[in-house]
């Protein structure tokens, strides 16, 4: 049988060996080892669930003699009971081993034992002769022990959260405090999915004792941000803001996971996307710059290992924008200065891409890029300053608020005026940062005479798909990456934005993004542009229809192509 | 609708039954039926908790006149009463707690127990784990009082509180309800009534002896009407005490009470904020004064009371410590026959 496959008489006797000992000792060093193995108990546990259902008690004990013993112990360990199932599966594998009609001592044993480890588990514990006279108490009341142990739990929580919340008795000495507390968070570890202990550990997240050593446990701390991010837990935002600000790994963890599904989703929409970030909680608790700054290295990190890779690109820009909203939004708790949140960078150049476009108008818009070119370029190439690692934070900054780089594109092909040479700078930059052997001089050019020419186009009433397409092929083909990234985005903004573009971007669509990188990277600009202009739906009605149609042939043929 | 109703007057009989050594003779069947038959109850309980206000209240009274007090959140609370007095009353045979534990536990048992037990199982775990100091158990007692309390028709709290056992975990759970956020009405309108109730000394004194003198006094600030009978008792406590000259102490005929217990009652009292500590002085001096208001001590026990209470504290005892002195006794006083 498979399901017997991890039920070997060895796996029985580490089980029995580990109660054992469990049971001979309350220290913490014990209590830590027991919350350490009961993810793989619980397991176990099913496993032998899995094999008695076919069974009786007889063939049971026959062909798993330790079963009694081991279950029986297991009973009378709170902490194994309290976590997750284990108490649901234990009582699964008592109901099999009862037996309805027992014939032999070996069934009337086990069924006695049975019914006794049930009581204890379920009944009203006490002490001694107290039990029986509060169980015919509660009875009589017209409760069961289920209503007691309920009111009792909740009790103890409330008991232990007051407690938490005055700071503890202020006669004890700060050691026994701390020690208190953090023995509390070991044993609340198997306990942290059940809803009812939830305000104990909001209580405790929240808990400082004003010293530098963390006081809580981090097999608790590690636990709770695991259930955190399985969804089988939900905590109040601050409380996963302690959490993640007291423990490093946890943040880690969970800015990990985020952006793995956010990779893993695309393509997929903005809304989309910004729907993963802000269900992680990850936007606003990174109002706290100690947090931002963690979430946005990892962010950088990915950048930097992936070589510019678009995919990351979006992520880091669809986060700054929820982490920009939340924010804006974030008017009760103490706001942070920009500064504490992009140190490296020059704080004109942070405040002026703080600003929200949607603020602005088309003539402030075109002065505001112009600004943001103009800090930019003196920031990067003033003398003394610079630096590889001034220029790379600089560039970092702005991909973080790379809408401006779509809104600059867009005006670069609809505004016939030349004054044109800053909103272009800024363009290369992005797409071209290092200025190694003048390479952004060489993009410069090139992008220069793209930009002309699809100017050119947009002057002309007519125009063809062979017209547009001279642009690409003769530019695209041989240059480095940067260049053909960039012509890509003024290609794309010109068929979205010019009334030429719209005419003949269905038919030029199909012959412009051929392999599933570029169509990658197209989608890419096309989600991210039309969520943009999304926000403006009356003046952009056409283009974001135009949009829709694009990305839906794009993603057909991205499909036939994987 | 009423015939459903009419049923329900068999449900406190069926749950009495489960409860006793009549369930011998319950086969497989027999528990599937009741159980059966009391999750029906349970879904009539919604029916009618969601239903209007009208028909709520009609079916309310035609249960109290059928005898079920608790109304319909008994009829709610139904297959779990069940479910727990069969699953912890030996006496049911084995093949009938076969099927139960079917029901009740696997996976297939199709009933709310199956969640409701390993709940409960993980919840006793969970407070037996967490090491809580200010007697949780105490007010879940108490609120568990009160919630039933609510449950009853106007007027019938005292005869409901009469229904129920005396003894020690009545008496500890009236004493924390006095003293619960929220039990105000429920202490006017009831515990006190059935406290203080006229002939039932009996009653008063009991409770007051088996609770410690810090819970007391605490009842005493909280419900100044309990201040009086109290101090009676300890008046007549102390009306118990002889002066033993030889040994220069306070000695009783009676072996439950003591100086230090008398002692230890009284101080506690007057630490308790005004206008009770003034009024507890107050009451020992027209006692002294009762009894000759001499001053030297070793004559009146009252005398030297106010003397004790007058005197710097050089010893003062802890709170947790009287506490856990006075408890002792009270136990050790109820477990002689």
């Amino acid at each position: 049988m498979a399901e017997d496959a991890g039920l070997t008489k060895l796996s029985f006797e580490f089980w029995l060996h580990k109660t054992l000992k469990w049971g001979q000792s309350t220290t913490s060093e014990s209590q830590q080892d027991v919350c350490l193995h009961l993810p793989e108990l619980q397991e176990f546990l099913l496993q032998i669930y899995g094999a008695l259902k076919h069974m009786n008690c007889r063939t049971a004990v026959q062909q798993f003699p330790l079963v009694g013993q081991l279950l029986g112990r297991l009973c009378w360990n709170p902490l194994v009971i309290g976590y997750d199932e284990c108490q649901k599966i234990l009582m699964w594998c008592l109901c099999c081993l009862y037996s309805g009609e027992p014939q032999s001592p070996v069934e009337l044993k086990a069924n006695s034992w049975i019914q006794s480890s049930l009581c204890h588990l379920l009944s009203i514990s006490g002490l001694g002769s107290h039990n029986t006279d509060l169980n015919s108490f509660i009875s009589t009341l017209g409760f069961t022990s289920a209503d007691y142990n309920s009111k009792l739990l909740e009790n103890v929580v409330l008991s232990l959260v007051t407690e938490l919340r005055n700071q503890f008795n202020q006669f004890k000495s700060q050691q026994s405090i701390s020690s208190r507390i953090t023995s509390i968070s070991l044993l609340c570890m198997p306990l942290i999915t059940l809803p009812d202990v939830i305000p104990l550990v909001e209580a405790l997240l929240s808990y400082h004792d004003g010293g530098s050593q963390e006081v809580l446990h981090s097999t608790f701390l590690e636990a709770v941000n695991k259930a955190l991010l399985q969804k089988k837990i939900s905590l109040s935002e601050s409380a996963v803001v302690q959490l993640w600000l007291r423990h490093l790994p946890s943040l880690e963890k969970a800015v990990l996971q985020t952006l793995g599904n956010l990779i893993s989703s695309q393509p997929c929409s903005v809304q989309e996307m910004a729907c993963l970030i802000k269900d992680s909680l990850l936007d606003r608790a990174a109002c706290h710059p100690a947090i931002f700054r963690t979430a946005d290295e990892i962010l950088k990190n990915a950048l930097l290992e992936t070589d510019g890779a678009p995919e990351v690109m979006t992520v880091m820009q669809v986060f700054t924008q929820c982490f920009v909203q939340a924010y804006h939004e974030n008017n009760k708790q103490h706001k942070f200065p920009l500064k504490a949140y992009f140190p490296q960078n020059p704080h004109l150049l942070v405040m002026v891409l703080f600003k929200d476009p949607a603020d602005l108008s088309a003539k402030g818009l075109h002065q505001h890029l112009n600004h943001i070119a103009e800090i930019l370029k003196t920031t990067v190439e003033t003398k003394g300053v610079r630096s590889c690692g001034n220029l790379f934070e600089n560039w970092l900054l702005l991909v973080h608020f790379g809408e401006w780089v779509d809104i600059a594109a867009e005006q670069l092909v609809v505004s016939q005026c030349e004054s044109s040479g800053a909103l272009l700078w800024l363009l290369v930059f992005y797409y071209e940062p290092s200025d190694e052997n003048q390479r952004r001089t060489q993009t410069m050019r090139e992008a220069k005479s793209v930009c002309d020419h699809l100017t050119t186009l947009s002057r002309a009433s007519t125009i063809s798909v062979p017209e547009l397409e001279v642009v690409t092929s003769s530019r695209i083909d041989a240059r480095c990456p940067g260049t053909k990234h960039l012509i890509r985005h003024l290609i794309v903004s010109f068929l979205l934005f010019t009334p030429g573009g719209h005419t003949i971007a269905r038919e030029f669509i199909d012959g412009f993004a051929v392999g599933s990188s570029e169509i990658l990277e197209v989608i890419g600009l096309l989600t991210c542009i039309s969520n943009r202009v999304s926000q403006d739906g009356v003046k952009y009605q056409r283009t974001i229809k135009l949009a829709n149609d694009l990305l839906q042939r794009l993603k057909s043929g991205l499909m036939f192509l994987q | 609708m009423e015939a459903l109703l009419s049923q329900a007057e068999q449900l406190p009989g069926l749950v009495a039954a489960s409860r006793s050594p009549a369930v011998r003779s319950w086969d497989p069947a027999t528990v599937s039926r009741a159980l059966g038959w009391a999750r029906a109850f349970r879904h009539l309980h919604r029916h009618l908790r969601d239903a209007g206000p009208g028909l709520r209240e009609a079916a309310e009274r035609s249960l109290r006149r059928r005898g079920l007090h608790g109304g319909l959140g008994q009829l709610g609370r139904s297959p779990s009463l069940l479910s727990f007095a069969l699953l912890e009353n030996r006496a049911l045979p084995s093949p009938a707690r076969g099927r139960l534990l079917r029901i009740l536990l696997l996976p297939s048992g199709g009933g709310e127990e199956e969640l409701l037990l390993p709940l409960s199982a993980r919840r006793k775990a969970a407070a037996q784990l967490l090491p809580a100091c200010e007697g949780p158990a105490d007010r879940a007692q108490a609120q568990l009082l009160l919630s039933r309390l609510r449950e009853e028709e106007e007027g019938s709290g005292l005869a409901f509180l009469d229904r129920l056992p005396c003894g020690p975990a009545l008496y500890k759970a009236v004493a924390s309800a006095l003293l619960e956020p929220g039990g105000e009405s429920e202490a006017q309108a009831v515990l006190l009534p059935w406290l203080l109730r006229r002939g039932g000394g009996a009653r008063l004194e009991a409770f007051c002896r088996l609770l410690p003198a810090a819970r007391l006094a605490s009842l005493c600030a909280r419900h100044p009407g309990l201040l009086g009978p109290y101090f009676g008792l300890l008046a007549a406590w102390g009306g118990r005490l002889a002066h033993d000259p030889l040994l220069g102490e306070w000695r009783s005929t009676h072996p439950e009470v003591t100086w230090s217990e008398l002692r230890e009652r009284i101080r506690l009292l007057s630490q308790e904020p005004e206008p009770l500590a003034s009024a507890i002085r107050e009451h020992i001096r027209k006692l002294k004064g009762q009894d000759g208001d001499f001053e030297a001590p070793g004559l009146s026990v009252w005398t030297d009371l106010l003397i004790d209470l007058e005197r710097p504290d050089v010893e003062k005892p802890g709170r947790d410590h009287s506490q856990f002195v006075t408890e002792t006794w009270s136990e050790r006083d109820l477990s002689s026959p």
